[in-house]
């Protein structure tokens, strides 16, 4: 859902105006023979205690979980081994298939040679952008040329108008931006 | 199926097959999201195409890991610190009208901004 996002123009001027993702529509789609329309469900492979590692857990010989195997097909949840899942929340899991209440969260960075170079816990940083202040006008612009060598644009944000003055407000950053735009680029030199 | 229910061919991988690469004007990049990023180490590289590159030029192509029925751009740039390809899909962004009714702001349970854009970061 759309959020709203307080920015500043070139005149200092500040508007709120809505900010949203855009996913594009699957053009594209999997049918059955009759031509119905696939469609997916998740549906509960295992459930706790009763997965591999948590077996091993509980008969550390592989004869004996063999035998268990044989004996009460413990790997078998009948009760819920097929159900579709609801909405679904991700948890971390102990080697013994427990689930794990209380875990330390680190950031492990690694170099291009694989080799880990830090770990350290993650720094909490507040967030710059609510409803209640609008962001400034930096007057920092790069030319486009730049922007797509210089970074992976790897999330990208619409913003919209939500009357008649906010679409003026956006279509004016937008004209302000593109004119600049028309200037040449500088020699690579001087960038 | 495409939308109009005609079927779709497969389009095949294309790592280590030969590509034809385009000059791209920047704004065709910024164009697409491009979450995933490979940098490149040329075996061999012609060198037109290397001082292309070096001149700011960006060249599309389309990438396939796997085969699959959707093929993705796949963008190279060059820069100081070496050469990338950059994949990714178009971003879908719609011209706006200004008679539009804009859809109403909640951040509800899917909220997409919930981990909030830090632009101090950038």
């Amino acid at each position: 859902m759309p959020r709203y996002i307080g920015i500043t123009d070139s005149k200092h001027r500040d508007a709120q105006v809505l900010m949203e993702t855009v996913k594009s529509p699957p053009k594209r789609h999997f049918t059955d023979e009759e031509g119905q329309r696939v469609r997916s469900w998740r549906l509960i492979k295992s459930t706790e205690g009763h997965d591999y590692p948590s077996l091993l857990h509980l008969h550390p010989d592989p004869e004996d979980l063999a035998q268990a195997l044989v004996d009460g097909d413990p790997e078998i949840d009948l009760e819920n081994i097929g159900r579709k899942t609801g909405p679904t929340d991700r948890v971390w899991i102990k080697p013994d298939g427990k689930i794990l209440y209380s875990a330390r969260i680190l950031k492990a960075v690694y170099g291009p040679d694989g080799e880990e170079i830090s770990r350290d816990d993650f720094v909490d940083v507040e967030a710059s952008v609510d409803e209640e202040s609008a962001l400034p006008w930096s007057g920092r612009l790069i030319p486009r040329g730049k922007v797509v060598r210089s970074f992976a644009l790897v999330r990208k944000i619409q913003l919209r108008h939500i009357n008649g003055l906010t679409f003026d407000f956006l279509r004016e950053i937008a004209e302000h931006l593109s004119n600049l735009e028309l200037k040449p680029l500088p020699p690579k030199e001087t960038e | 199926m495409n939308e109009e229910g005609d079927e779709v061919e497969s389009l095949p991988s294309t790592l280590g097959v030969e590509m034809t690469i385009e000059e791209v004007a920047p704004e065709r990049l910024l164009d697409h999201v491009t979450p995933v990023v490979y940098q490149l180490d040329p075996a061999e590289l012609d060198d037109a195409l290397r001082a292309a590159l070096a001149d700011r030029t960006i060249f599309e192509t389309r990438f396939n890991y796997r085969t699959s029925y959707a093929g993705q751009a796949c963008f190279l740039v060059a820069n100081d610190a070496g050469f990338f390809a950059l994949v990714g899909q178009p971003a879908g962004f719609a011209f706006l009208e200004p008679d539009e009714a804009p859809a109403a702001a909640d951040a509800g349970d899917d909220d997409p901004f919930a981990d909030d854009f830090d632009f101090g970061m950038l």
